[in-house]
């Protein structure tokens, strides 16, 4: 559906935005670009919007090379970050302004306005001026107006970011919904992970402009390939794993040693998640203690930060029967099996 | 409440001077002209305290009426001429590099601090029968014989425009310039070429700026008089030189003064008139 091929990009001279890049998204997929701000994500999307052209490379959408299309003629619509609606349009204008350019009869610009404005929740507002919505109904304008074109693939460019929390959470189940019925491929660029995992298919994690890692959100959780990924999808324990000569698979690590069978590395760092720490009742059965420096209950879950030998911060996270035994100050048995150990790419 | 009143109520001092001195400076000599207006002159055209409306009947006569037509015609053909020539630079001044566009605002500027006089005098030299232009035309070849360029309605219409063109590309300017880029980027993303971008979203946004411009340009091109003397000869008469032959050559301040009340009353219409459409189109004019 889409491909990018070995697409860089400069701004200023030889500042790469982008390196290198290769992606192939497939139709009617939910695709997330996840990254930490500045590491090229939203100029990928306006390379593929075609409101930049790349440096090196090529775009393909539908098997049509368009790298040198311009963005009025590609199948191809965006929601932008600030959702850029026309001040001088009413709702109903901004959403019928492509069709109004693509020369559409009124009553058939008339039909599909209405059409798009029932499918977003927002019938009756075709009169009002942007000025007088909210940042949730902005953003519904801002999603007809790109739909109502019926594109082949829509853009979001950190659609959530500008609304409350509670809003955010039940436009991120909407816009999935929506992009379930509607069967077009979405690409989204976001920097917060949560969102990424709850609403793609598949998230791309970029780093300083290149693709660190391209998974399902389960893959993506499960299998960090780099300290990055790990550090940057879901909240992590590092630690370093060094051989035990003489031991078969015997690693020491920062707070014991540990078997971990199936690794061949002589010494690798690895992630663990804070779940996958267990408790224990005493020391014996333990990997190792912790000094217990804060108690967040969370409902389900009660989140501990600690402290190990060393001063190694760890955190951990235990179904919350566990509460309220463990207090500010106490000291903690706990350990992780080889299972949990996450061995990250050097 | 209005910022006026704040300022007046915590620093009374700061603004009763400010008040005076408008009051002095401006609403004084306004007072006498109103109150000069409705006086009349005797035979050696001087003025005398015998009070009367002759001067504003007058002013309906059908003649005098044309001479302030006129006028308005000339400011609206400049207006629109300033808007024309100033708008495309403003356009290509507020999409110019970051730090070219104070260098490139001071070249617009920078003429302007010569006195309009001596530029008006620079024209003619260009202009004239053996001006600049005719003899370089002639010496090209273009031309045999020296054009007139000068004492006609072009050159009046190309002194006035030459003159007000930065009252239309500042304020045009400032709106493109407060225009949200992600705007053009949205409209060419739902399909608008660079003609569309202009007309269905640059030039509706900039609206604000265009009006402020045309007022800014219209309402002083209404009292200009030594542009169309110099440029025009002297032959056009314009309510502005109108009036200022009533004070010097006719002798006949009354009915000067009764001319440039009229004046200022339709300017203030006009003003009215431009911001009420302005407020209804919600769009927001800045003369300041």
């Amino acid at each position: 559906m889409i491909g990018l091929r070995h697409i860089a990009k400069a701004y200023r001279g030889d500042e790469f935005v982008i390196r290198d890049f290769n992606l192939e998204v497939s139709a009617g997929e939910f695709l997330a670009l996840l990254g930490p701000s500045g590491c090229g994500k939203t100029t990928l999307l306006r390379l593929i919007a075609g409101l930049e052209t790349p440096d090196r490379g090529e775009i393909l959408i539908d098997g049509r090379d368009v790298t040198h299309v311009p963005a009025e003629q590609r199948p191809v619509n965006t929601v932008f970050q600030n959702y850029a609606l026309f001040p001088h349009m009413t709702v109903g204008q901004n959403i019928a302004f492509a069709l109004k350019i693509r020369k559409f009869s009124k009553i058939e610009i008339q039909t599909a306005v209405q059409e798009i404005l029932n499918k977003v929740h927002l019938s009756g507002y075709e009169n009002r001026w942007p000025r007088e919505l909210s940042g949730g109904q902005k953003q519904r304008v801002a999603l007809a107006r790109a739909l109502v074109n019926k594109p082949k693939v829509l853009l979001l460019d950190e659609p959530m970011a500008a609304l409350d929390e509670n809003l955010r959470r039940k436009m991120q189940l909407e816009l999935k919904e929506l992009q379930r019925d509607l069967g077009i491929t979405f690409i989204m660029v976001t920097h917060d992970q949560d969102e990424a995992l709850a609403m793609a298919d598949r998230v791309a994690l970029l780093n300083a402009g290149s693709l660190e890692q391209i998974g399902t959100p389960a893959e993506l959780y499960n299998h960090p390939r780099s300290e990055f990924a790990a550090r940057f999808v879901g909240e992590n324990n590092f630690f370093n794993f060094e051989k035990v000569a003489g031991g078969m698979y015997l690693y020491q690590f920062e707070l014991g040693r540990l078997e971990i069978p199936g690794v061949r590395k002589e010494n690798f760092r690895a992630a663990v998640r804070p779940e996958s720490i267990k408790l224990h009742p005493t020391a014996e059965t333990a990997l190792f203690s912790v000094q217990v420096q804060s108690v967040i209950f969370k409902g389900a879950t009660i989140v501990m930060n600690g402290r190990a030998a060393q001063g190694i911060a760890i955190l951990a996270e235990f179904s919350s029967t566990a509460w309220p035994a463990i207090r500010e100050g106490d000291t903690v048995y706990l350990s992780f099996s080889a299972g949990d150990v996450i061995v990250l790419e050097d | 409440m209005s910022l006026f009143s704040k300022i007046n109520r915590v620093f009374p001092f700061l603004v009763q001077p400010g008040t005076l001195w408008l009051l002095l400076f401006t609403g004084l000599p306004l007072l006498v002209v109103l109150n000069l207006s409705f006086l009349s002159r005797n035979s050696y055209g001087r003025v005398v305290y015998e009070y009367t409306i002759a001067n504003y009947t007058r002013l309906l006569q059908w003649e005098e009426l044309l001479i302030i037509l006129r006028s308005m015609w000339l400011s609206l053909e400049v207006t629109l001429l300033c808007l024309l020539f100033g708008y495309p630079l403003a356009l290509f001044l507020s999409r110019a590099a970051r730090r070219l566009q104070p260098f490139l605002l001071l070249l617009v500027i920078v003429p302007f601090w010569t006195s309009s006089l001596v530029r008006t005098y620079a024209w003619i030299t260009i202009l004239q029968t053996e001006g600049l232009l005719n003899s370089f035309l002639m010496s090209v070849g273009w031309t045999s014989e020296p054009l007139t360029l000068l004492y006609n309605h072009g050159a009046i219409l190309l002194g006035m425009t030459y003159n007000f063109l930065p009252f239309m590309i500042l304020p045009v300017y400032a709106s493109l310039q407060k225009l949200d880029p992600t705007l053009i980027d949205a409209a060419r993303d739902l399909g608008a070429s660079s003609l569309q971008v202009l007309l269905r979203i640059i030039l509706p946004l900039s609206k604000g700026g265009i009006i402020s411009g045309a007022i800014l340009v219209f309402i002083p091109a209404l009292g200009y008089f030594f542009i169309p003397d110099l440029m025009g000869g002297n032959r056009v008469i314009l309510v502005s030189n109108h009036i200022s032959l009533r004070f010097t050559q006719a002798r006949d301040w009354p009915y000067g003064a009764a001319l440039s009340v009229a004046l200022i009353v339709l300017t203030l219409l006009l003003i009215a008139m431009f911001l009420r459409w302005s407020k209804r189109s919600g769009e927001k004019v800045e003369l300041a």
